[in-house]
């Protein structure tokens, strides 16, 4: 019961080292060679039952229809992007239109001016190498948006072709209701080998999502281990003003918040702490770190589920333990830790308390490095691990690498074949330590003399969809990891005058390189801190009926208790009601299925 | 008012006479037939486990289920109560306060200065509580405008927002603001109806200001009032979605969860039809016994009727 998704543009746009999808680094410009042609197996099927036809050149299509290519080979001190070969077969005699369903936000921009989300150079490369279009049916920008088009989409039984991230209820409703297409065996005779190995690598579970009475009725999204992992963020300078050292402990961690506040170092309107009306988990100024030193698991917008001593699965938001927590926040909260009003703020609204230098301490995977606070007030911020004096140890949630939404089809979709073995060229374009993707020159950075600059328009797969959200997905959830830490070496080994424009961007903006370190980092340290929800399944009938509610209510006493609205013992109150209402029978239910998995 | 027999030479003379007003109707019965009889077809979903998907058709019966679950849901109890407790104030003070400017302005003599006066008092009414959600929100918060003037004070200070002592006052002023000077309006029309000489003659009789606002202007907008008062009665369950929606937040439930914003949680984020329309149909039916009873006060008390 966890899916609630927010596209996360900052961790995009760090166009870096970082990786991201913004910026799919690789190695050294020379490897380029290692690229392997697309999807084997496809075309041996094709093959099989179709008349022989050779793949194309990807570029040369693309010449022909006017399209341009990415990368900058031509350029001074620019890279080249090689192209897989487009498999046999394609581009389709007969253009096809493939309607797709994904998230969008005002900061997805595209260039040049009048292109958008269904023509852009994206898409026209699309219809030039696979006669596919695509045009999107629905976007949203919000969950609660997400969630209601999806609805107003499935009463109305005009679905578009590709469902992106799906929400849970919606997607039960729609097994219940027939309206799914079974993905599962098309992707088995399909999809490349790359793309196999990487949902293979998150492991069988990586299913769990799409499965329902053993039929695959959705697409796995595995993307990167750790990608949403926090650390602890400091600002560097303000502890060297007061003259105080960095925190190690939780306790430390107030003690600093408060100096922070008192001394106004950000202006009248200074606190200590980022925290937000998600007080669980959540993407940006998250808390999760806490609850786990104290061996609660949470999710996105409820508590999390973790084994007990007996093997059972056991809900966490009902453990003595979250009293021992509410009691250390609302002392922070009276103290002066967070922002008057945090309960009444969501994630999305904290970024100004960031840029204008209000706060010095924030729990934040790489954006807590926020570009605008360094540009607008000098922000140094220093990363850090997990605090320590939990009874837990330094613990922090962590999310599987699979567990992060689902793609589906409606029964009356015809092109599943097209549509995967296009991803399966997609998947081979991305990601791979040997290619470098960083856009297309003009559009989404501009080369001058050997500097690269990008634009607003930022290269990011999941703007330009189909299947692809933020960091591009669907490759092996370690590649990352390997390919930063493979750019920190080697291209820092890389003499400076030598380096291609990118490289060198990337090395002149120290923000870049912060992010860089900070996500090899948590990525190093995530398999070891990580707490994870073990509940995978879909919602129990239970669940579907009274989740909401009960959740409803566990956001509304942890709040109040924390803002001292309610004091601490309504806790217990409140856990006895969960048990009589419902809880029990849902604990019961989630047992059944945890046993049925094992 | 009797009405000719069908298709009589009378009944063509009355519609030769009348026929544009019942062209005048027929915008109305068209947008009540699609947005209000069309619809109510999907109380079903009330007694479903209704998928949308399945639509009303396909999607399981489930009797009485829904109305039990949330009769026993401990959340349902609250928001009727604090629905009642919200709309019954906010229609209180509204109308004592719509009366008691309506007397006021009709005491101004000075043109110029009630036509500028009036039209500020409208003026919120006309803002949405999506704008005006947003400013408030930035007014009372603790950093806000508000929050810097208590402080100023030296008082400690209030979230308002945020504190289930203070959401609902803060919820009943902010509207009262917004809305009295437009229910202002009706007073002030029948005031203005009432036969000037009355004031008049009890000048001479040395009646002073108050004693002719007394015994003059109050008994002459009795019955207005009477029915105003008994026709609101059929707003008893209307807490105001919009406002409420967009002022709350979790730590506020307890006193500022109404029924609306309860319907749309279940209902449209959560994606439960089936108790979102049972919760929906129950306001529905108190409401409509309301407007039944309401019907029969002001015919009783006030002389009102249309049937």
């Amino acid at each position: 019961m966890s899916t609630k998704k927010i596209s996360r543009r900052d961790f995009l746009r760090l166009a870096g080292l970082t990786g991201g999808a913004a910026a799919l680094a690789a190695c050294a410009p020379k490897m380029m060679e290692t690229a392997v042609p697309a999807t084997e197996a496809a075309t041996e099927a094709a093959v099989a039952t179709e008349a022989p036809a050779l793949p194309k050149k990807a570029a040369d299509l693309l010449k022909a229809a006017g399209v341009p290519l990415p990368g900058s080979p031509e350029a001074f001190k620019g890279w080249e992007t090689p192209l897989p070969d487009v498999p046999a077969g394609y581009p389709l005699a007969e253009p096809i239109t493939i309607t797709t369903a994904r998230p969008t936000d005002s900061e997805v921009v595209f260039l040049p001016k009048g292109d958008d989300l269904d023509n852009n150079v994206w898409t026209r490369s699309m219809a030039a190498l696979f006669g596919v279009n695509f045009v999107n049916k629905l976007t949203w920008v919000e969950s609660d948006e997400q969630a209601q088009k999806y609805n107003l989409a499935m009463a109305a039984n005009d679905l578009p072709d590709i469902l992106q991230d799906v929400p849970d209820d919606i997607f039960v409703q729609m097994v219940e209701a027939d309206m799914l297409l079974e993905l599962g065996p098309i992707w088995d005779q399909y999809a490349s080998p790359k793309w196999k190995a990487a949902v293979e690598a998150a492991g069988a579970e990586a299913w769990r999502y799409t499965t329902v009475n053993g039929k695959r009725y959705g697409l796995p999204h595995v993307h990167d281990a750790g990608h949403d992992d926090a650390v602890l963020w400091v600002r560097k300078d303000w502890l060297d003003k007061l003259g105080l050292k960095a925190p190690e402990t939780w306790q430390d961690v107030h003690d600093v918040a408060l100096a922070f506040a008192e001394a106004k170092l950000g202006g009248p309107d200074t606190y200590g702490m980022l925290a937000c009306n998600e007080f669980r988990k959540t993407w940006f100024g998250t808390l999760d770190p806490l609850w786990c030193s104290y061996g609660i698991s949470v999710g996105w917008g409820s508590f999390g589920w973790s084994k007990a001593a007996d093997g059972s699965l056991e809900y966490d938001g009902i453990k003595p333990a979250v009293k021992d927590v509410l009691a250390i926040l609302q002392q922070w909260y009276a103290d002066g830790v967070f922002r008057k009003d945090f309960y009444a703020i969501g994630p999305d609204q904290l970024t100004p308390d960031l840029s204008s230098g209000r706060v010095g301490l924030q729990f934040n995977p790489v954006w807590g490095a926020n570009r605008a606070s360094v540009s607008n007030t000098g922000a140094d911020w220093l990363f850090l691990d997990i605090p320590i004096g939990g009874p837990a140890g330094r613990r922090k949630q962590t999310q599987s690498p699979w567990n992060n939404g689902r793609f589906c089809c409606p029964k009356t979709f015809e092109h599943a074949k097209e549509w995967i073995e296009l991803t399966n060229w997609r998947i081979e374009l991305e990601e791979t330590v040997g290619t470098r993707m960083h856009g297309w020159e003009g559009i989404n950075y501009n080369l001058k003399d050997g500097v690269y600059e990008s634009t607003d328009a930022d290269w990011a797969f999941w703007t330009v969809g189909p299947l692809g959200t933020r960091t591009g997905g669907n490759h092996n959830p370690t590649i990352l990891g390997e390919m930063i830490n493979h750019n920190i070496t080697e291209w820092e080994k890389i003499p400076a005058d030598q380096r291609d424009a990118f490289q060198a961007a990337q090395f002149a903006d120290p923000v870049s390189v912060l992010r860089a370190k900070a996500t090899a980092y948590i990525i190093s340290m995530s398999q070891k801190e990580g707490l994870v929800d073990e509940f995978t399944g879909q919602p129990t009938p239970t669940m579907q009926e009274i989740w909401s509610d009960l959740v409803d209510q566990e956001t509304e006493v942890c709040l109040s208790i924390i803002i001292g609205q309610k004091p601490l013992e309504a806790f217990d109150e409140y856990v006895a009601n969960w048990k009589a209402a419902g809880g029990e029978q849902v604990v019961a239910e989630v047992n059944e299925w945890w046993k049925s998995i094992q | 008012m009797n009405l000719p027999t069908l298709f009589s030479p009378q009944f063509k003379a009355y519609l030769q006479r009348n026929w544009m007003l019942y062209l005048m109707l027929l915008p109305t019965l068209v947008l009540f037939a699609i947005f209000a009889y069309y619809p109510m077809y999907g109380v079903v979903m009330a007694f479903q486990k209704f998928n949308p998907g399945l639509g009303f058709d396909g999607s399981p019966w489930v009797g009485m289920a829904n109305f039990t679950r949330l009769l026993n849901s401990p959340t349902f109890p609250r928001v009727v109560s604090n629905t009642l407790i919200i709309a019954v104030s906010k229609l209180v003070t509204g109308q004592v306060a719509a009366i008691i400017l309506a007397l006021l302005f009709n005491e101004i003599r000075v043109v110029w200065f009630k036509r500028v006066a009036q039209n500020f008092l409208y003026m919120p009414h006309f803002l949405s509580w999506v704008v005006l959600g947003g400013i408030l929100m930035e007014i009372l918060a603790p950093m806000g405008l508000v929050g810097k003037a208590q402080e100023a004070l030296g008082i400690e200070p209030i979230i308002f927002l945020g504190s289930n002592t203070w959401f609902r006052p803060t919820v009943i002023i902010t509207s009262l603001w917004k809305e009295a000077g437009w229910g202002m309006i009706i007073y002030l029309a029948a005031l203005t109806g009432i036969d000037p000489e009355l004031y008049e003659a009890a000048a001479i009789d040395g009646a002073n200001r108050f004693q002719r606002i007394r015994y003059i202007a109050i008994p002459g907008i009795m019955p207005i009032v009477i029915l105003m008062a008994c026709l609101s009665l059929g707003d008893i369950l209307q807490g105001g979605f919009d406002q409420i929606f967009n002022l709350y937040n979790p730590t506020v439930y307890q006193t500022g969860d109404i029924i609306d914003t309860y319907v749309y949680r279940m209902g449209l984020v959560d994606a439960q039809y089936g108790i979102a329309a049972a919760a929906g149909l129950f306001k529905s039916f108190i409401g409509f016994i309301l407007i039944v009873v309401s019907y029969r006060l002001a015919d009783k008390y006030a002389g009102y009727k249309i049937f």
